[in-house]
């Protein structure tokens, strides 16, 4: 990036998920002053929540969406085992939680990383948000746990327009799986897209010196960007609303 | 009469001055007096299969969005930036809800209003955020989408009059709906717009120009049977629409042979369109159809596939055509094969057919810089008879009378047409529950 933004450091509290999964989890915030474009939900990797957050939320933060931030896969000294359901509920918790500053779901947009990305995807089968992407989602073709089977067999039609990104050499996404997962997901009634990207492994979303790698990282970001800007309704300026309130009674006089 | 068209009643005689092809001033006429007034083909609803799907078009010059709201209406766009003009969307398809200007940021929905507008508090409180443009006219006919710049035209159905008929012999071969296949034919020819019209329903030129083709039918079936050109009619739809139609024969003879599994499915569907539609419909649907919608809409059924095909004109001696294929997705995958192959054979850019038009088209544009020396082209084959046959040039001649009524200002002399033999004329039965209503 040429422009050096300020970089923003996002605040980190624990968060009850009472509603959702019960557990207590730290969640990272970035709140934007004046009127942000609009909200995002950033599921990250496994673990990955103190190494990756603050990247991705500056990131977004650059098009003008605040976000949230959390890493909702199962701890290691979790004896129940976290089902779908309670991801699935988790998020819907997050979804609250920007509400609460005013965002609609449609205003919304999901982006899920590695276990993050698999939760994206099953996500986005329950709600309307207004776009969602899942980046090298883990657990496509083999179970994470025995409460977390493959999302070849639990994946349903989405709801919200879903973009899923894969490395080409991901041993978890094979080819023959990735291309029943993406013509099943073709039949949603939300537009889909699955994108692959050739020579690179699973972590092809971190940037590194090697062409290939380079490249796919870059792209993988910017088409993320692009898709939530295609999709996630922006919240109107206080004159655009102002505009809007005009529009709206010289149609009803 | 004109400079343009001479017709002598007489002779008979009809004959049409080369300068139409070439000259830049009756270019600038049609553009104005025809498609600024006629019902244009954009595109077809199934090519947006999904809310916010979109594909961007040029018509009659106009870069235009053809998108699906999201809320699923059929929406056309004019693809300006209403700031300062920028090109809203820069690719030929796509999904988008907004669609954001790459030039100060200004972002519409696929609804036409502006969404947001950077740094907004420059404009002041009292500013008029301008929305998308859009065509005047917006209508579609079982699935066939076009526009009209001219707020005070017929609607659709009148406009298309007789046509009518045939887009629904087209799009009653599927029980689910014909669909257009993802993807495009795009190419160019360095000729007039209007030749491309002429030559799409001309059936004259079949056994000349597609020799090439005919060799592959020969080869494949071990004859190629075009004794069907014989019982074949042309017909003046209204509206200088026109459409030269075969008997099943027609249908039979054209495309590689069906194997055995394609043969007995095709059977097997036609049979079931039988019992909706009637022996009479589904006779003819058996047959060929070349169907030209004034002024630029081309839509050729030749049973073995069919095609839709909008003509552009870019210059006077330059058009851009894009084609489509539209399909009964019903089909299983042997016919399906099937139908892939005989496009690509007969009509694809590289194909044993269509280079072959192009080829005749170019030639014909590159002599009329002889046209001090060599004036007119004659189009007054079958003039002489009533009967109108696909080897002669009624067709074409309905297609100019329009032009000239149009562009010359001046309605030419029309000419007698038999009536229908029984077997054009077969209706639609009406479906079952059509009729236990009427009870
Ligand atoms: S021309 Fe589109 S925003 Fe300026
Ligand atoms: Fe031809």
């Amino acid at each position: 990036m040429d422009i050096a933004f300020p970089r923003i450091e996002p605040s980190v509290a624990e968060d009850s998920f009472r509603h959702g999964s019960g557990r207590s989890l730290p969640v990272a915030r970035i709140e934007l002053g004046g009127v942000p474009r609009g909200a995002a939900i950033v599921l990250c990797d496994a673990g990955a929540l103190e190494r990756d957050a603050a990247g991705f939320m500056n990131g977004l933060a650059e098009h003008g969406y605040e976000s949230v931030a959390v890493d909702l896969s199962p701890t290691g000294g979790d004896p129940t085992g976290t089902t779908d359901r309670d991801l699935v509920s988790d998020v819907a918790v997050l979804v609250g939680r920007l509400g609460e500053r005013g965002w609609s779901p449609a205003q919304v947009g999901l982006v899920g990383y590695g276990f993050g990305g698999r939760t994206a995807l099953l996500a986005t089968a329950e709600f309307a948000l207004g776009a969602a992407v899942s980046i090298a989602p883990s657990g496509v073709a083999d179970a994470w746990s025995d409460a977390l089977p493959p999302l070849i067999q639990v994946a349903r039609h989405v709801r919200t327009p879903w973009l899923g990104l894969f490395g080409q050499q991901d041993p978890g996404a094979p080819a023959d799986v990735l291309a029943r997962l993406g013509s099943y997901l073709g039949g949603s009634p939300a537009h889909t897209e699955v994108v692959t990207y050739p020579g690179v492994a699973r972590d092809f979303y971190r940037d590194a010196r090697e062409t290939l790698a380079h490249v796919a990282s870059f792209d993988a970001w910017q088409r993320t960007i692009e898709w939530l800007d295609r999709r996630v309704v922006p919240r109107p300026t206080p004159l655009a609303a102002e505009w809007q309130r005009r529009v709206a009674s010289a149609a009803r006089a | 009469m004109s400079e343009y068209i001479e017709v002598d009643q007489e002779i008979p005689r009809f004959r049409v001055n080369r300068k139409v092809m070439t000259d830049p001033a009756v270019f600038a006429v049609e553009r104005e007096r025809i498609f600024d007034h006629s019902w244009l083909y954009i595109g077809h609803e199934t090519e947006l299969a999904k809310p916010n799907d979109y594909v961007t078009r040029t018509v009659a010059g106009r870069p235009l969005i053809l998108a699906r709201d999201a809320k699923g209406k059929v929406r056309v766009w004019v693809n300006s930036c209403p700031h300062r003009g920028a090109m809203l969307c820069r690719e030929p398809k796509g999904n988008a809800r907004f669609m954001t200007c790459f030039y100060h940021g200004w972002s519409f929905n696929n609804s036409g209003e502006v969404v947001s507008i950077p740094d907004d508090a420059g404009y002041g409180a009292g500013f008029e955020r301008p929305g998308l443009a859009a065509p005047a006219k917006v209508g579609s006919y079982r699935g066939f989408v076009f526009v009209s710049f001219d707020p005070d035209i017929v609607d659709l159905p009148t406009y298309l009059a007789g046509a009518k008929e045939y887009l629904d012999l087209v799009s009653d071969q599927s029980e689910v709906g014909m669909r257009v296949l993802p993807g495009t034919h795009e190419y160019s020819v360095k000729a007039n717009w209007k030749l491309l019209t002429e030559n799409s329903y001309d059936g004259y030129h079949l056994v000349s120009t597609h020799q090439r083709y005919l060799e592959m039918i020969t080869a494949a079936h071990g004859k190629a049977d075009i004794s069907f050109a014989s019982n074949s009619i042309a017909v003046n739809l209204g509206g200088g629409h026109a459409v030269m139609a075969g008997t099943p024969a027609s249908g039979a003879a054209l495309g590689r042979p069906l194997s055995e599994e394609a043969k007995h499915e095709k059977a097997e569907h036609f049979e079931r369109l039988r019992q909706t539609h009637g022996d009479a419909w589904v006779d003819r649907m058996g047959g060929t159809r070349n169907l030209v919608i004034f002024p630029n809409l081309v839509v050729i059924d030749l049973v073995m596939g069919v095609l839709i095909r909008r003509i552009e004109p870019v210059t006077p001696d330059y058009m851009e055509v894009s084609a489509w294929q539209l399909v009964p997705p019903e089909e299983g995958e042997e016919l399906h094969r099937q139908r892939l192959d005989n496009f690509l054979t007969f009509w694809g850019p590289g194909g044993l057919a269509s280079p072959d038009d192009v080829e005749a088209l170019e030639t014909c544009q590159r002599s009329y810089a002889a046209q001090r020396e060599l004036p007119w082209s004659d189009i007054s084959r079958g003039m002489h008879t009533p009967h109108k046959g696909m080897n002669g040039e009624y067709q074409m001649r309905t297609w100019w009378r329009r032009w000239h009524e149009l562009v010359a200002g001046e309605a030419l002399p029309e000419e007698p047409q038999a009536p229908l033999p029984d077997f054009f004329a077969g209706q639609r039965q009406r479906p079952a529950s059509a009729t236990a209503e009427a009870k």
